[in-house]
């Protein structure tokens, strides 16, 4: 596959993939009973956005075109896994602090402040 | 003189790929805060009450097109087709400022509106992620009239492809942040 092809593919694929996602947006929200629940839909958008992800990736930013010694793509690996962390580290951790104090996260007034009692 | 030529890129190439990568991390900051703080709306209208799923695809095609019509430009620019990189500079830069001119449109809209970055941290979180993004293809603007007069100037020198081979990457970077945007701020306001 020359370069011109992986552009034009990498093109016409993530217009699809675009056009897939708000399909199914559409198509879930637009019939009168409910199609998927909520989180298959937000599941189903996350795995279209992550294909797209990578066919820009690997097309457009031609990352790991050189199967030896990639060091870009050791580079982006070490940068996806200190991402994941930021991300999901941030919402497991807001996500176990809204539990642990009964307080609507970010913020809930009058239920954690100094003067009250944790229950 | 060719290897070293082929290594001069390749260095260059790995170091701006490098930024790129700390670029990630500063994009990752913030769309974990508006992970956190999308909830506290602080009586302004919900997401979904707010966007406009046509008007953001359109954006995001805009968008999609000039990566694509800069990925042209370079494959021009290693076949040493002049005015075939000028073409394809000059078209990504109009996609690239009719999306900017959309964006502007959509933050005046929503500060008119009363749903400034100032009235709930919901929105705060908002307009720094997308605010952030669209400063960046603000930068690659200019940097893409830089690029026009470099060519036009000095001709296709290896110094000169170096320096467009950098800005494909930055401009492919900013349509793949684009992707996450569209999904997790938009798509999913109206989930």
């Amino acid at each position: 596959m020359n370069s011109l092809t992986k552009y034009i593919l990498g093109y016409l694929l993530s217009i699809v993939l675009t056009f897939a996602a708000i399909g199914a947006l559409y198509l879930n929200s637009s019939s009168s009973y409910e199609l998927l629940s909520q989180t298959t839909i937000l599941a189903l958008l996350t795995l279209l956005a992550l294909t797209q992800f990578l066919v820009q990736l690997m097309l457009f930013l031609h990352l790991g075109e050189e199967r030896k010694n990639s060091p870009t793509l050791a580079v982006f690996l070490i940068t996806l896994f200190v991402v994941g962390v930021l991300v999901g580290g941030t919402m497991w951790i807001m996500r176990h602090l809204e539990h642990n104090t009964h307080a609507k996260i970010p913020f809930q007034e009058g239920v954690v402040t100094p003067q009250t009692e944790l229950k | 003189m060719k290897t070293l030529i082929h290594h001069e890129e390749k260095r260059v190439h790995l170091g701006f790929w490098v930024y790129l990568m700390s670029d990630c991390l500063i994009f990752a900051t913030l769309f974990a805060s508006y992970a956190v703080l999308r909830s506290a709306t602080f009586g302004t209208p919900e997401p979904r009450e707010l966007f406009s799923l046509p008007f953001v695809l359109a954006e995001t095609l805009i968008l999609l097109t000039s990566s694509f019509t800069c990925g042209l430009a370079l494959l021009a620019l290693r076949r040493r087709k002049q005015s075939l990189v000028f073409l394809g500079l000059v078209v990504t830069a109009f996609l690239g400022a009719s999306f900017l001119a959309m964006e502007l449109y959509e933050f005046g809209e929503l500060i008119r509106e009363g749903a400034g970055p100032e009235a709930s941290a919901s929105l705060s979180a908002f307009f720094t992620l997308v605010g952030t993004h669209g400063l960046h293809i603000l930068l690659g603007l200019l940097w893409i009239l830089v690029l026009m007069l470099l060519v036009a100037l000095r001709g296709i020198t290896e110094s000169v492809q170096r320096k467009v081979l950098c800005f494909t990457l930055f401009w492919h970077f900013l349509d793949v942040i684009w992707i996450f945007i569209f999904t997790f701020v938009y798509l999913f306001a109206f989930v």
